[in-house]
């Protein structure tokens, strides 16, 4: 199933009030606003036609703005949040999108839709400081606790030390 | 009250060893058991790597897992994002270091769908069999460890004997023995030797009497069965709940391989099985079931392996015309793709927006998603059965924290 | 030696006693199994059954830092692991030798640049007796690595005193293929006894 077929079934079920269908390049996906993505991902779980039981990625961007050469916005500033699901029945693979704001990068975890989703959303707060509410253990996965700033922004400054360990590029030879 | 007839009657001393003359006759000692927190910590030899679980036990029961993973992070999505598609190759070796060209591959078929690059068809053979030998010395890999981890040394012997061959093949192809960088954007990087297809063949029909030895060595093995059989049963619910794909979910008994679901390269020319888990041992699901699912699906990659060399056309390029302009801009577009790791599905996320480098290139490691299930499959097993789990569930701690 | 550590005079005797006690530690060092990344797979590979290192005496893997003598650093190490890495050297009862495999461990390796995490070679934290280069190094390079261990063991002195030992972490200032001892020649560039090991970080 595609993401415009999905898009049709969606209006069939009523649940695309403002759903849109990106179109690519490449990967289409769904962008679905940030108050409808729970109400819609439980409904991709559960419907029959979509059957997607099988959660495979979670991954959160952050994006900057960018402008073309003539001035056009290409691309928003914000976050972005995107569910990559997989039905074993269909055979099919959907993606769904949801845009974030920058100054308030939260949305719904759906942990308790998948299991899976718990380990990845932990790994999206840890490395890009996106916030999954109704999550139920939200701490760091990869880093250490204790480290600060989440490194997969775009304004990240890489860290000169952690907790007395030099993380520097060029340090000077330990002499005896 | 009662406290105050005893101290009259017994000495001070509070704890009283059943066996001390001072200790009255109906004394019931006062057994209580505590929960203790121990700590299988990042230097473990059964952990398969640099993983800490930090396991609450009740005797020898354990009550609570929680898998502390990120010793190994290693900044995979930002290196991606801050070295063109060409310099990243040799990074995606690293993850899952024991089937690195699946990793190559998976991350090149992500790009080639993204910058539209068309690979020519020997090179996609040449990657086939590359592929096939690499994911059986992968699950060598997994079954040498796991008889370790029970304790049997010499499965591993025998199991690393085989795996110097394959790698012996590999690095006579690409020079490398571990970390291959052999697959590239848009084609391989050379093309086969002269001997080499020869020396796979007397390689494959050697390899399939070895098995027949794991098999008297390991897998009908009275104790090895006894420590695997009925532990650590998955159902297929689980399993999909939590994101297990590969070898984890086929044990249990679900017959997806993403070879046959969605076939990338050339699988869909090739016939093989897709061996499941039936529970002839214990329960479907169990870890015998995914050890077992592992040697089948070795015999599968011999066949595989075989009818690509059959099928291999004589002559033809191995790399796509137009692939040296991505070191310095690529198509915009966005696109994921799935590949089957030896360990699951292996997904690449690729954002590219015009430039050298990816805006954002995402993993979908199999091992980090097949990890979260020890959280719900160790609670209630006793110590020793979660090393047989752990071993089962073949997890690459290079993998898992990227 | 404890109590008779550079105590005796040096004389051809105590040379000899010293040749006896190294030849001892050099010819049975155990290492300990830590494997961190890819890197533990060529350990591996060295301890089975083509690349035997049991043949040079390094084929006991022992599993606990307390009864190993021989620390294999082999994969990268990142801030979170560092202090683990500190930990287990100093459960290490002496004498210990650490041996910094593959370019991670050397000096950052692959993720020198932007690795935000990674620990850019472990001598920033660890004294290092050999550092072995390769991504991943092949087994006979890491079976290289150990012999240059054993004739650095070799050239230390343990009982006799008189001219000074070398030191613990910069490189061995034998030239390889001769065994320092009884070679009057030997050059030794440094006079201190022990170093004061940094403990943490590498700001002098």
């Amino acid at each position: 199933m595609t993401a415009a077929e999905a898009l049709e079934q969606l209006k069939k079920d009523g649940l695309a009030t403002g759903v849109e269908l990106f179109p690519g390049p490449k990967d289409a996906a769904l962008i679905v606003p940030r108050e409808r993505v729970k109400a819609v991902l439980r409904h991709l779980r559960d419907a029959r036609p979509f059957a997607c039981d099988l959660l495979v990625l979670i991954t959160g961007t952050h994006m900057t703005e960018k402008k073309d050469a003539k001035g056009v916005l290409v691309r928003e500033a914000g976050f972005e949040v995107i569910w990559h699901l997989r039905s074993i029945q269909n055979r099919s693979l959907l993606a769904v999108k949801c845009k974030l704001p920058t100054n308030d990068p939260t949305v719904d975890s759906v942990a308790d839709l998948w299991a899976a989703a718990n380990w990845h959303e932990r790994e999206t707060w840890d490395l890009v400081g996106i916030r999954f509410t109704g999550h139920p253990d939200l701490r760091r996965i990869l880093l250490p606790e204790g480290w600060e700033g989440h490194p997969l922004r775009k304004d990240y400054a890489y860290p000169k030390e952690f907790q007395g360990i030099n993380l520097e590029v060029d340090a000077p030879w330990p002499t005896p | 009250m009662a406290d105050s007839v005893s101290a009259t009657t017994a000495p001070s001393k509070t704890l009283l060893f059943p066996g001390d003359p001072l200790r009255p006759p109906d004394t019931y000692v006062d057994v209580r058991t505590q929960e203790l927190q121990i700590n299988m910590g990042p230097q473990h030899p059964s952990t398969h790597g640099v993983l800490r679980l930090a396991i609450w036990v009740d005797g020898e029961i354990v009550t609570r897992a929680d898998p502390d993973i990120g010793y190994l992070h290693r900044c995979a999505e930002k290196i991606g994002e801050s070295v063109s598609c060409i310099q990243y190759v040799p990074y995606t070796d690293r993850y899952d270091y024991l089937a690195a060209m699946n990793n190559n591959l998976g991350y090149c078929l992500a790009v080639e769908k993204v910058a539209e690059v068309e690979v020519p068809e020997r090179a996609q053979y040449i990657r086939t069999i590359a592929v096939e030998l690499n994911r059986i010395a992968s699950h060598l890999v997994a079954i040498g460890t796991y008889g370790l981890d029970l304790g049997a040394f010499t499965p591993f012997f025998y199991a690393f004997r085989e795996r110097e061959e394959i790698l012996r093949l590999l690095e006579w192809i690409c020079g490398a023995r571990l970390t291959y960088n052999f697959i590239r954007i848009g084609g391989v990087m050379r093309d086969t030797p002269a001997g080499w297809i020869e020396d796979i063949r007397k390689f494959l029909d050697l390899f399939e009497t070895r098995l027949d030895e794991f098999n008297d060595l390991l897998t009908h093995n009275h104790i090895f069965v006894g420590r695997t059989a009925n532990v650590g049963v998955l159902s297929i619910e689980d399993a999909v709940r939590y994101g297990l794909t590969g070898p984890n979910l086929r044990g249990s008994g679900l017959r997806y391989d993403l070879r046959r679901e969605q076939p990338y390269l050339l699988y869909d020319r090739f016939t093989f099985d897709i061996p499941v888990g039936t529970g002839i041992k214990g329960t479907v699901g169990d870890c015998w079931d995914r050890y077992w699912v592992r040697l089948l699906e070795m015999r599968e990659s011999v066949r595989i392996v075989r009818q690509a060399i059959d099928q291999l056309p004589t002559g033809g390029e191995i790399m796509a015309k137009n692939v040296r302009h991505l070191a310095f801009k690529s198509k915009a577009g966005e696109g994921y793709l799935g590949i089957e790791n030896p360990r699951g599905e292996l997904g690449y996320y690729l954002i590219s927006d015009g430039g050298a480098n990816s805006y954002r290139s995402r993993i979908r490691a199999p091992s980090f998603c097949n990890l979260s299930i020890l959280e719900s499959m160790l609670p209630g097993t006793m110590l020793a059965d979660a090393v047989a789990i752990i071993g089962s569930i073949d997890i690459v701690l290079g993998e898992v924290d990227r | 030696m404890g109590l008779f550590e550079r105590s005796l005079p040096d004389v051809y005797l105590t040379r000899l006693a010293d040749l006896a006690v190294n030849w001892g530690r050099s010819s049975s060092i155990w290492p300990m199994t830590f494997g961190i990344a890819c890197c533990a797979i060529e350990m591996m590979a060295v301890g089975a059954a083509t690349f035997d290192m049991d043949r040079f005496g390094a084929g006991a893997f022992r599993a606990t830092p307390r009864q190993a003598d021989l620390m294999i650093v082999a994969g990268t190490v990142n801030a979170k692991m560092a202090h683990v890495v500190r930990r287990l050297y100093d459960q290490m009862p002496d004498p210990k030798y650490v041996m910094a495999m593959g370019a991670c461990t050397v000096g950052g390796g692959p993720y020198w640049k932007h690795g935000y995490n990674v620990v850019k070679g472990i001598d920033r934290f660890v004294p290092v007796d050999v550092h072995v280069p390769g991504c991943p190094p092949r087994p006979e390079a890491i079976i290289e690595g150990v012999r240059f261990l054993q004739r650095k063991i070799m050239a230390k002195r343990v009982l006799a005193d008189g001219l000074p030992q070398t030191p613990d972490f910069t490189g061995v200032s034998v030239s390889p293929g001769t065994v320092g001892i009884l070679d009057p020649t030997v050059k030794v560039t440094s006079t201190t006894a022990g170093p004061a090991l940094p403990l943490i970080g590498a700001k002098a």
